[in-house]
């Protein structure tokens, strides 16, 4: 399925790149799974800021 | 008569055309639901409200091509379209920051820039200003930002590699008019910028994900594996901003010597008598824009821009001293002078499409007064530009030219005499003012104070 038909309502008038498109969903997952275990670590350390 | 702006014919939602003098854009229909939504959803208020978008009135124009188009608006004018490749690294790096400020704001409401090209930025009021308002579209839940390669190219590959290699590697973007191809980046950078987060995963894994798919059937990848949820595109956009903020370039020491005793001469009682008297001719030129050519770090311009309170381009070759010139119009807030690099034996030409698409430096004036002060040696001796050459060539910038003549006797003329053959027999007074009698009238001529130097008021015939 070609990208133009996924996201149908956008007029793109420049070209994308497939290699970026591709790359930036691997950069973007990398980011949400730092912020996870960000998120994460941040509530184990007041678990433990608790208790202490 | 209408004349459309050939700058913008790329983009299918509409284009800037001129008429009787004034700049509209004309909004095509396919894109008039994407602008309601700018207006609808806050963005454009809130973009304005910020200095990041030029604002703009919807007029009662009929359109240049109506078949396509209802809707016609008129930005606010800008006083001078400059190019990034006439940035400096500060300059370049102001307009990234604001490009992914847009960006974030727009997402923040639910849309998205269609492009990120640096061209859609310029200096509006002393602020790097978004100039396309139709660079706007709604963001559907998992797309992804179609304009990241293009950023990366645009903004990213040249600022790093003015950082790490060279800064006059920013004179690339002149031939790439779409940004420096991020394998070119890649291969002119050093090893150790690939251990640098930033530029390690948006210029060379980039690169390399390029490259690997650049013969790939685009309708074979699937698309579920191109969506991005949108916490992960605010997180690219944090990270693409975390890596232009490391690129910050430092001019060399040796400019910024230079500087300070420069400015350390401005007290002196020489530079003082300088001052005054520039500041007296241009008290009596009435004045909106003016281009000081080899202005340095932009002392003048400032002057200029106080005394007749006129726009003022301040062009000038070296990047270290534009760059400490923008570092003090910040300082300042000074919103009235634009530094700009520009090597005059060489400048800015016609490029792009059909010569149209970008103007050449003269294609932008001329202007109300051209300031020329110590320039002249360095263009006819430091260039060999015979006189009559260059005063000719002064006509088409502007109609009135301050010009500081430069004796053979100077110490700056024997400093660049010093290392080769004198072979500039016409290079004397006599012979400049034979040469500007001819395409102009000398109103003024005074003696520099504490100089062998002269300040001529030079009038354009006709």
């Amino acid at each position: 399925m070609l990208i133009t038909q996924v996201f149908g309502a956008v007029i793109m008038y420049i070209d994308p790149g497939t290699g970026s498109i591709i790359f930036q969903a691997l950069v973007g997952g990398i980011m949400v799974l730092g912020l996870t275990v960000r998120v994460y670590w941040r509530k184990v350390r007041s678990l433990f800021k608790r208790h202490g | 008569m209408t004349e459309r702006i050939p700058a913008s014919f790329r983009d299918p939602a509409g284009f800037m055309f001129r008429r009787e003098g004034v700049l509209y854009r004309q909004i095509n229909d396919r894109h008039t639901d994407s602008y309601g939504e700018l207006l609808k959803s806050g963005l454009y208020d809130e973009l304005v409200r910020h200095k990041l978008l030029i604002p703009h009135v919807e007029v009662e124009v009929s359109p240049a091509e109506p078949d396509v188009s209802s809707l016609v608006i008129r930005p606010d004018p800008v006083r001078f379209i400059s190019y990034p490749f006439e940035w400096c690294p500060g300059q370049l790096r102001a307009a990234a920051e604001a490009t992914l400020e847009i960006q974030r704001l727009a997402m923040e409401r639910g849309m998205s820039l269609r492009d990120a090209s640096a061209y859609n930025i310029q200096f509006h009021e002393g602020r790097p200003t978004l100039i396309d308002t139709l660079s706007f579209e709604p963001l559907p839940a998992g797309m992804p930002w179609f304009a990241y390669g293009q950023f990366c190219r645009h903004f990213l590959a040249p600022l790093a590699l003015m950082k790490y290699v060279d800064v006059r590697l920013g004179k690339l973007l002149r031939t790439e008019l779409d940004g420096i191809p991020l394998d070119l980046a890649a291969s002119l950078l050093p090893w150790r910028t690939r251990l640098q987060w930033g530029l390690g995963v948006h210029l060379h894994a980039h690169a390399s994900s390029q490259r690997r798919h650049a013969r790939s059937d685009p309708g074979r990848t699937p698309a579920k594996g191109r969506q991005l949820s949108r916490q992960a595109l605010v997180g690219l956009i944090e990270s693409l901003l975390a890596a232009v903020k490391k690129q910050h370039w430092k001019p060399a020491s040796s400019a910024w010597r230079d500087y300070y005793a420069l400015r350390e001469s401005y007290s002196s009682a020489a530079m003082e008598g300088k001052v005054e008297l520039v500041t007296r001719v241009l008290r009596g030129l009435p004045a909106e824009t003016v281009w000081d050519l080899g202005a340095n770090t932009g002392q003048f311009s400032r002057l200029a821009a106080e005394v007749t309170g006129a726009h003022v381009v301040s062009i000038e070759m070296d990047a270290s001293a534009v760059e400490l010139s923008w570092r003090d119009c910040q300082d300042a807030e000074d919103a009235r002078v634009l530094p700009l690099l520009n090597d005059l034996s060489n400048p800015t030409p016609a490029q792009g499409w059909a010569h149209e698409e970008r103007e050449s430096l003269l294609d932008r004036g001329p202007v109300d007064v051209v300031l020329a002060l110590a320039l002249i040696h360095h263009l006819a001796i430091g260039n060999n530009v015979p006189l009559p050459s260059l005063l000719r060539w002064l006509t088409s910038a502007g109609k009135t030219v301050v010009i500081e003549w430069v004796p053979k006797e100077d110490p700056m003329v024997q400093r660049l005499l010093s290392t080769r053959e004198d072979v500039f027999a016409d290079y004397d007074m006599n012979s400049f003012e034979d040469a500007a009698k001819e395409h102009f009238e000398i109103r003024s001529k005074e003696q520099v104070p504490g100089s062998l130097r002269s300040l001529y008021v030079l009038e354009r015939h006709g």
